[in-house]
């Protein structure tokens, strides 16, 4: 009986190898017509070679800046339209695991796709000869891709002279966002209202205002109260260690302060700027207002922790905590809300929570090596097509009369139905709005017209999105949108200072990675130290701070910082 | 490597037959069918597994994958050095020797146990939705399962209000905040989640235990628990150890998924191990070297063990995994 | 048969305290392994917005279909579906048979090769050539962009191979001698007698293996992620799952951009994850109380003999 059985697995197993051999002949054939190998793409061209009329080109797009729908541009509203303009579409693929291990064996085997997003790879891909030099393609066939970078055309340069890769957003103008979307201390609006809604300028006054609101209420829907929590889970630690930076009045810089007039960069870890925020935690936490699972908890403990309405503040930035924000914005309850500060160690120190205009020249979408000319030739000017004023629109605002209008004196809005639909995740996969976002040629700031280049910063139609109970608050700090509190970015020609390159295996990224490990296990001893014990605890983790190899971080920054803002400004004159 | 085995081939078959060459082409010919057995994977297994070990070679350089062999730069022992030398390392060893004791150990005890006690049930239906309701945390992945113990283990959790409500403490703790718990924590979790899944080989080896020896046993009157001492465990025995064998191999895999989500500032010099170390440290700074040079060092600390492992359980008598 | 004569037995006092404490004991661990199953279902069920605030249990407090939709209206879910099964079927059965064939020889005592060849194979479960190496194999035989990369380099696990081959061993050696007087050759002993004898550790092994291909998604992340008609489900539910994470890049600026356009998300990781556990992990459950009758029937030895 045992043979019976076994024949007829092996002959259900005979059956399922045919179907494979099937479908695996299936598989070569579609292979060589959309695989990412250079060699099948040379070969359908040559027999494309004959003329350019009519004929469509599809390229491979690897995207690992972050995930999305792979599919391909011509099956979107948008990239239809561009497709008939410029006879070419890409398939994009998005990451979906490591960048670094992916990159890494693109660059082992020398087989790229032929556009590529490489994200914090970038730099190994270059190193590696990845990419092709862009200069003479972008200034012989793409006139208004270098329009738009052209004031950051220095900056795009490497080492070599040579542009490798475009990124995205090219700033024209200064366009103050109306909603926040940075780093911010969040209140209830509960505790506002209830407390007359008084406006905190200095960390004293925040911790002021949570403790009276506290002490009050030790209980919010019989739950007990939490003063005050962080977000401290795995790579997110920032969130509680970037405050002093803020505190002292300076903008997300990444690890280090970068002064205004020598433009040298300075770790502020060990500074006393980080030794008074420590403290007033310390202090905050013997006061019992600060959350005892704030170096325990995951991330989504902390997002439904801030949805229950528990928490009276916290400090983060807004698109770390978009789903909770979200949460309470939809529901019926104006006042489980929150709201952001700009909160500031003393009075006189300008905030800076909003991000100067900035160009980050790296990472950024470029055609790799072994790609035939007329190819990149053809993707050049897809791209310049992309970077024409009238496409920036396109992608930015969609169409007149669709998705957006225009009024008498020029200004763009959008009604009611027209911000519902667009901001509808179908709508904006379908019509392209989704793909043709970030990481294309961008720009960022204002048109020539005056509009803003993305809709929400436009004020008609942020004025749209606020409701009853956002004009509430509005009106009781007299202002017009939630921004109106923070104060303008200063120009910082180097911003951001956190995307210097760091050297694999050099000095400085070793510090990064030993000063994250050190907060990690430190910060929470000298937070939850006994206040008799905070100067202990502190110059402990000084002294254990003080070995690791912070000077050549500095360094590194200070360069970056010195170099990008002597091409900034020397472009500008 | 594989000189060395074709070496350890020869004198072996040396030893195996002492008629010499001639003998031993002999036997090879008698053998024909075990032959075309085994050679095939034989060759398969140097191709796909044995091949690649070319890339050790990047533990003592200073590995970029744009360059080509000849053209990358050789540091020596650097990367051996800066794991070496770190001031955790020691503590980094010494987490993840204890958690991985704690599992094998743990979970040894526990999936014989569930397994022999599964085994028990007289009812047939039962039985087949216990087993396979056992295993369903297995296919959960860590991070949801590191959720959920988190999610158990906080303030609020249900496990502090058990013990308030039991009265056996009277402060709720913060259980994943105090590294001493951490180990504890991780047996449990792993326990949890694989406990069910380890058992299955367990049951494996019962159902192929004669019937007839519990019969006989029953006739004579053994109780229960006789019959599980001197019938079922050691018709287990041989699947036993050859598993103990392989998984005292393993000794520096604890793993890192769980210590990587359940880990955190305040636990951290009890969930970090090797294995999080490098990925701190390796891959997510592009460093394939520094990873290499750790799965080299890994490698030679199981060939130490498994060959102790090995000669230990032969000469106590019990057979090994060679 | 057996039933009939355990009935014959009387239970003892100990028995009855044995048996009830045995099933309490079960039950009990019964709701610890159940409920985050339950959890996930009830989670994967819930409005994706609402779970975020935490606090459900066993059952949805906003009932929606939604994130099930969510997962099934890519049309590329199928054809993983398809795929999945396939290798799982197919590397299980190719496998398993491979990996019976090696364990039938090295359990043979006189095999002149026996010892080589364990060790052989044992010594791959503990070293691995690397990422990039294995790659760049891989390119070299052109198995990149082939449905063969899922069930080629995996054919054999070591692990499973010494499972299978201590359960051959201890199978009575009388059984091979009395083949072997008869006349019959190793392939013939391997169908006609080890093959059937040994159901409970091919379930076992068959078991293991589908379960491991059934997961696999890292090998599709390597070599066949521009494939479309061969990532796996595994594969494509990650790539939801991460599709459906605003911030999971882990970078400021795409998490910027990400955040900008406004729209609120009609899924989140949250759920998107607990859906995905349940869509993938139900079928493979399933797998196994099929393989269960291989455990429970026991050897019939005294046929054989």
């Amino acid at each position: 009986m045992g043979w019976k059985k076994n024949t007829w697995l092996l002959s259900l197993l005979a059956a399922l190898l045919l179907l494979l051999a099937a479908c695996s002949d299936d598989s070569e054939e579609t292979g060589s017509t959309d695989s990412g190998d250079d060699s099948s793409e040379e070969s359908s061209n040559e027999e494309n070679d004959s003329g350019d009329d009519g004929e469509v080109y599809t390229y491979d797009f690897f995207d690992a800046s972050g995930p999305g729908e792979d599919i391909n541009t011509a099956e979107t509203t948008l990239g239809k339209m561009f497709e008939e303009e410029t006879g070419v579409n890409f398939d994009i693929e998005h990451i979906v695991g490591d960048v670094n291990q992916k990159i890494g064996t693109m660059i082992a085997s020398g087989e790229y796709p032929t556009l590529l997003n490489a994200e914090q790879s970038t730099d190994a891909v270059i190193d590696a000869g990845g990419f092709v030099a862009l200069n003479d393609l972008i200034k012989e066939h793409a006139p208004n891709l270098y329009k738009m970078y052209e004031p950051y055309w220095e900056l795009m340069k490497r080492d070599d002279g040579n542009i490798y890769v475009i990124s995205s957003g090219a700033p024209h103008g200064y366009r103050k966002p109306a909603n926040l979307n940075q780093g911010a201390w969040w209140i209830k609006r509960d505790v506002l209202k209830e407390l007359g809604y008084p406006e905190p300028k200095t960390l004293e006054d925040y911790f002021n205002i949570i403790e009276e609101y506290t002490v009050e209420n030790p209980q919010i829907d019989g739950a007990e109260t939490i003063g005050f929590t962080a977000l401290t889970h795995d790579w997110r630690f920032f969130a509680l260690s970037n405050q002093p930076m803020h505190l002292a009045g300076y903008p997300n810089d990444g690890g280090a302060l970068i002064d205004m007039e020598t433009r040298e960069a300075e770790v502020y870890n060990d500074k006393e700027i980080t030794k008074n925020w420590l403290q007033k935690l310390n202090e905050v936490n013997d006061k019992g207002l600060f959350d005892q699972e704030a170096f325990t908890q995951n991330y989504d403990e902390y997002l439904a922790k801030i949805t229950s309405g528990r928490v009276v503040g916290f400090f983060d930035y807004r698109w770390q905590v978009g789903q909770a924000l979200d949460t309470l914005e939809e529901d019926d309850d104006p006042y489980n809300d929150y709201m952001g500060f700009p909160v500031v160690f003393d009075e006189d120190t300008k905030d800076q929570y909003l991000d100067p205009i900035g160009f980050t020249a790296s990472p950024g979408m470029g055609i790799t090596a072994g790609t035939p000319e007329e190819d990149q030739i053809r993707i050049i000017k897809y791209l310049d097509h992309i970077a024409k004023e009238e496409t920036q629109k396109l992608i930015t605002w969609g169409i007149e009369g669709e998705t957006y209008e225009v009024g008498e004196d020029g200004r763009y809005y959008r009604t009611e139905e027209q911000i519902d639909e667009t901001s509808s995740t179908e709508f904006r996969d379908e019509f392209g709005f989704s793909y043709f976002e970030w990481g294309w040629p961008r720009m960022n700031g204002e048109y020539e017209d005056g509009n803003a280049v993305e809709p929400p910063k436009q004020e008609e139609v942020a004025s749209l999105m606020y409701d009853e109970g956002d004009k509430e608050f509005l009106d009781a700090y007299e202002i017009d949108t939630f921004t109106g509190l923070f104060s303008e970015p200063d120009e910082r020609p180097w911003y951001p200072a956190y995307d210097a390159p760091i050297e694999t295996g050099s000095e400085a990224q070793l510090y990064e990675q030993q000063l994250d490990d050190l907060m990690k296990r430190k910060f929470p001893e000298i937070i939850f130290a006994d206040p008799g014990e905070f100067n202990a605890q502190w110059t402990s983790f000084k002294d254990e701070f003080s070995g690791l190899p912070f000077a050549a971080y500095e360094e590194v920054i200070t360069n970056f910082v010195q170099n990008k803002a002597a091409l900034v400004e020397g472009s500008a004159e | 490597m594989q000189s060395e085995s074709t070496i350890k081939t020869k004198t072996m078959s040396q030893a195996d037959d002492n008629k010499g060459l001639k003998g031993f082409f002999k036997k090879c010919k008698q053998q024909q069918a075990l032959l075309w057995m085994t050679v095939p994977f034989v060759i398969w297994v140097f191709i796909f597994k044995y091949l690649p070990v070319w890339g050790w070679s990047m533990a003592f350089q200073d590995y970029k994958p744009a360059l080509s062999f000849s053209d990358q730069e050789w540091v020596g022992f650097k990367h051996f050095l800066f794991l070496f030398t770190d001031d955790r390392f020691l503590g980094v060893l010494r987490n993840t020797l204890a958690q991985s004791l704690i599992n094998l150990v743990l979970g040894f005890i526990t999936a014989i146990t569930l397994a022999v006690l599964i085994n028990e049930l007289s009812n047939m239906k039962f039985k087949r939705v216990v087993q396979t309701i056992s295993y369903l945390p297995h296919f959960l992945s860590w991070v949801v399962a590191a959720a959920l113990v988190s999610s158990v283990l906080s303030i609020e959790g249900i496990f502090n209000e058990i013990l308030m409500g039991l009265g056996l403490i009277d402060k709720e703790i913060l259980w994943l905040g105090v590294g001493e718990y951490f180990w504890g924590i991780l047996g449990a979790a792993e326990t949890w989640k694989n406990v069910g899944w380890n058992a299955i080989i367990y049951l494996a080896a019962i159902s192929m235990i004669d019937q007839e020896q519990y019969e006989a046993a029953k006739i004579d009157g053994a109780s229960r628990i006789q019959r599980i001492l001197h019938i079922t465990i050691p018709g287990m025995k041989s699947v036993i150890i050859v598993l103990l064998i392989m998984n005292i191999g393993y000794i520096l895999e604890a793993g890192f998924e769980p210590q990587y989500l359940l880990g955190n500032g305040q636990n951290v010099e009890y969930s970090e191990n090797i294995d999080v170390f490098v990925i701190k440290y390796g891959i997510s700074m592009f460093n394939f070297s520094l990873a290499t040079a750790a799965g080299m060092f890994k490698t030679v600390i199981s060939f130490i063990f498994l060959i102790a492992a090995n000669s230990l359980s032969k000469k106590m008598g019990q057979g090994g995994l060679y | 048969m057996f039933k009939r004569k355990k009935a014959s037995f009387m239970r003892t006092k100990e028995d009855i305290i044995f048996d009830t404490s045995n099933i309490i004991f079960m039950i009990i661990l019964c709701i610890f392994m159940l409920y985050p199953f339950l959890n996930q279902v009830a989670i994967s069920l819930n409005d994706a917005t609402d779970s975020v605030r935490g606090g459900i249990y066993l059952w949805p407090r906003e009932f929606t279909w939604h994130n099930y939709e969510h997962v099934f209206e890519k049309a590329a879910i199928y054809q993983a579906i398809f795929i999945s099964v396939l290798r799982t079927i197919v590397g299980a059965g190719i496998g398993l048979f491979c990996t019976a064939m090696v364990a039938y020889a090295i359990a043979q005592p006189n095999f002149i090769f026996k010892k080589s060849v364990t060790i052989i194979f044992i010594m791959t479960m503990y070293f691995n050539g690397g990422l990039i190496p294995t790659f760049l194999l891989m390119r070299d035989l052109q198995l990149i962009g082939s449905f063969w990369v899922y069930i080629l380099p995996t054919l054999i696990s070591a692990f499973n191979l010494i499972i299978m081959r201590s359960f051959i061993e201890g199978l009575p050696n009388s059984i091979f001698e009395s083949a072997r007087i008869d006349g019959a050759g190793d392939f013939r002993i391997f169908f006609q007698i080890v093959l059937p004898l040994s159901l409970p550790v091919l379930a076992t092994v068959a078991l293991f293996v589908a379960v491991f291909q059934w997961n696999q998604w890292f090998d599709v992340f390597l070599y066949n992620s521009s494939q479309e008609h061969l990532t796996t489900l595994q594969y494509e539910l990650m790539k939801i799952l991460q599709n459906s994470s605003t911030t999971s890049s882990g970078d400021m600026a795409s998490a910027f951009a990400n955040s900008a356009d406004g729209g609120s998300n009609m899924v989140t990781p949250k759920s998107i994850q607990a859906t995905m556990t349940i869509v993938a992990s139900v079928p493979i459950i399933m797998v196994y109380p099929f393989l269960q009758r291989y455990f429970v029937k026991g050897m019939t030895l005294g046929a054989v003999k």
